[in-house]
């Protein structure tokens, strides 16, 4: 065997993986060559003293600090999960797959809180209340009051992410006076808030059984975001000028036109921009991308872009923007092993 | 001179978990009950995890301190994003991806680290050898002198090289793992490791030859 091959070869030699004949061809260049002898000597100390390094004990109190601070609100997820897990303590949705409950089963449990009079609504998406209490009024599952210590040591400021997270959540009464009108009530004035804190927790505002049933179509065009097609979560991209006006639509059109553009110039401003955004911004924007790159007939380009690019966050965003070109049905092929 | 066949590879240390997921995987319960809003499941999670999660922040950001805030942010963060498991692939692979996007996330740290691999390669070229070439070979066979040698050899690989070096030579993952914490190929680890590690080597040269001079191996 030659030095190069040898080269070649010396990954999957260090590892143990090359076949017992070609191990044999190696073994006897080794005995042969000096500085390839050097060379995985060496590297196998290295190795070595890299797996000695000692193993750093985490802070004792770690655990306890990050579930303070989940305790007070400072990890909400969104709306749609905290939904899920609701439905699913009813017995109504599965639990543990919240995001992909049908949309017929969300549905269902809407009806049921709204035309029954047996649930708060508001109560039940976690939107009213408190931003720390909402988290933990849905996940009300029975266990233990949290130590003293716990509660004393909370972060109060929220994330820098979460204060610039543009999901436009809807105020609670909007929200509940459009279940109101979606099931068919008379008009509620803006002003008035649907159930005062004196009523029982179990007092709805509308009572919704005198009333003719809406349909669920009815309950859920109204009320559930615009986002949500059919059985599928299809993001939308909070550009802050969504609406109807195709003059909206438009801009929206040339935003999503602009960065995919940057994408294709420069993946690693476009990474940088991007990461300018929330986590969950950078997610629906993917998404956003996806769909209008799969339009313009990019996908190749973008992915190859990101795949190929020097800049690691551009590299990383790869594997996301693919899962959401699959999920539009592109064929998206998987990545190329990128040779030394 | 030179040991004969495979390396001792991490799998003598550690066994590598499969990569089918949720059947055989050990959080497959608590991950569950999570799911369906019960935060004591959750703390039993952060709990089991937390050893691997601060391991790789710390190897991976080189600071104690902010490996503990970048571990915090990683548990929130799963913690926000956690309906997005599916079990498609094992819990702790997905704490593993949540940890590393964090780790690239702390853009400062990766800045300050990017400046400390300049200002490291620019002394080596004026020809001072340390850190990572100790002047007293006796100094470098000291255990904590050593592990210092090595973290610093560590911290001037750059994030994508280190980040499956660590993930493989001392987390102990397969590479199909590696391949889905990080989101790129198989084939792309094994060559990121295999550079890595010779990118390892050339830094710890100077203490590699000191102990072979100095030091009976």
């Amino acid at each position: 065997m030659k030095h190069g091959d040898v080269q070649s070869v010396l990954a999957d030699y260090l590892e143990g993986d090359l076949p017992l004949s070609e191990q044999a061809l190696v073994d006897a260049h080794l005995d042969a060559c000096e500085a390839c002898a050097l060379e995985v000597n060496e590297l196998r100390r290295a190795i070595s003293l890299l797996r000695a390094l000692p193993d750093p004990e985490p802070p004792a109190d770690l655990a306890d600090r990050v579930m303070a601070r989940v305790r007070a609100g400072e990890a909400r997820p969104g709306w749609l999960p905290r939904l899920g897990a609701a439905l699913s303590r009813l017995g109504l949705g599965r639990g543990t797959a919240p995001i992909a409950l049908p949309v017929t089963a969300v549905a269902a449990g809407l009806a049921v809180a709204v035309v029954t009079g047996q649930l708060e609504v508001p109560d039940l998406l976690g939107w009213a209340g408190e931003e720390g209490a909402a988290a933990e009024q849905i996940a009300r599952a029975p266990r233990p009051a949290p130590a003293p210590e716990r509660i004393a040591a909370p972060r109060p400021a929220p994330a820098p992410e979460q204060i610039a997270a543009p999901r436009p959540a809807p105020a609670p009464e909007r929200i509940e006076r459009r279940v109101a009108q979606a099931a068919g009530a008379t008009a509620i004035p803006e002003s008035r808030p649907i159930r005062t804190p004196a009523e029982p927790a179990g007092a709805v505002l509308v009572d919704t059984r005198s009333q003719p049933q809406p349909t669920v179509a009815q309950v859920t065009g109204e009320l559930l975001p615009r986002h949500i097609e059919g059985a599928r979560v299809v993001h939308s991209v909070p550009t802050g000028f969504e609406g109807p006006s195709i003059e909206k639509a438009e801009r929206a059109r040339i935003e999503l036109d602009r960065r995919l553009d940057l994408l294709l110039r420069s993946p690693a401003e476009f990474a940088r921009d991007l990461r300018r955004d929330s986590i969950a911004a950078q997610e629906l924007w993917l998404t956003e991308l996806a769909k209008r790159a799969h339009e313009r007939d990019l996908t190749e380009q973008v992915v190859d872009a990101l795949r190929q690019s020097a800049d690691v966050e551009a590299m990383l965003l790869a594997p996301g923007l693919e899962e959401a070109l699959r999920r539009l049905g592109a064929d998206v092929v998987a990545a190329e092993p990128v040779r030394p | 001179m030179v040991e004969r066949g495979a390396a001792a590879p991490a799998e003598a240390r550690r066994v590598r978990p499969g990569l089918s997921g949720a059947a055989e995987d050990p959080d497959r319960e608590l991950v569950g009950r999570w799911q369906a809003g019960d935060l004591e499941a959750f703390e039993e999670l952060v709990q089991r995890h937390e050893k691997r999660v601060f391991r790789l922040l710390l190897r991976m950001l080189g600071n104690r301190e902010e490996a503990e805030d970048v571990a915090q942010e990683t548990f929130l963060s799963l913690h926000r994003h956690g309906h997005r498991f599916r079990g498609e692939a094992r819990f702790s692979t997905f704490v593993y991806r949540v940890a590393a996007n964090a780790a690239l996330n702390r853009r400062r740290t990766l800045g300050r680290n990017r400046n400390r691999t300049h200002k490291l390669a620019e002394r080596q070229a004026a020809g001072d050898d340390l850190p990572t070439s100790p002047r007293d070979p006796e100094d470098a066979t000291s255990g904590a002198e050593l592990s210092r040698h090595v973290r610093s050899a560590l911290e001037t690989l750059s994030p994508p090289l280190r980040m499956p070096l660590v993930l493989y030579d001392i987390e102990g993952l397969a590479y199909g793992e590696i391949a889905r914490v990080m989101g790129v190929a198989e084939g792309t680890v094994k060559s990121r490791i295999h550079r890595a590690r010779l990118a390892l080597r050339a830094q710890l040269q100077g203490l590699l030859r000191a102990q072979t001079q100095g030091v009976p191996t």
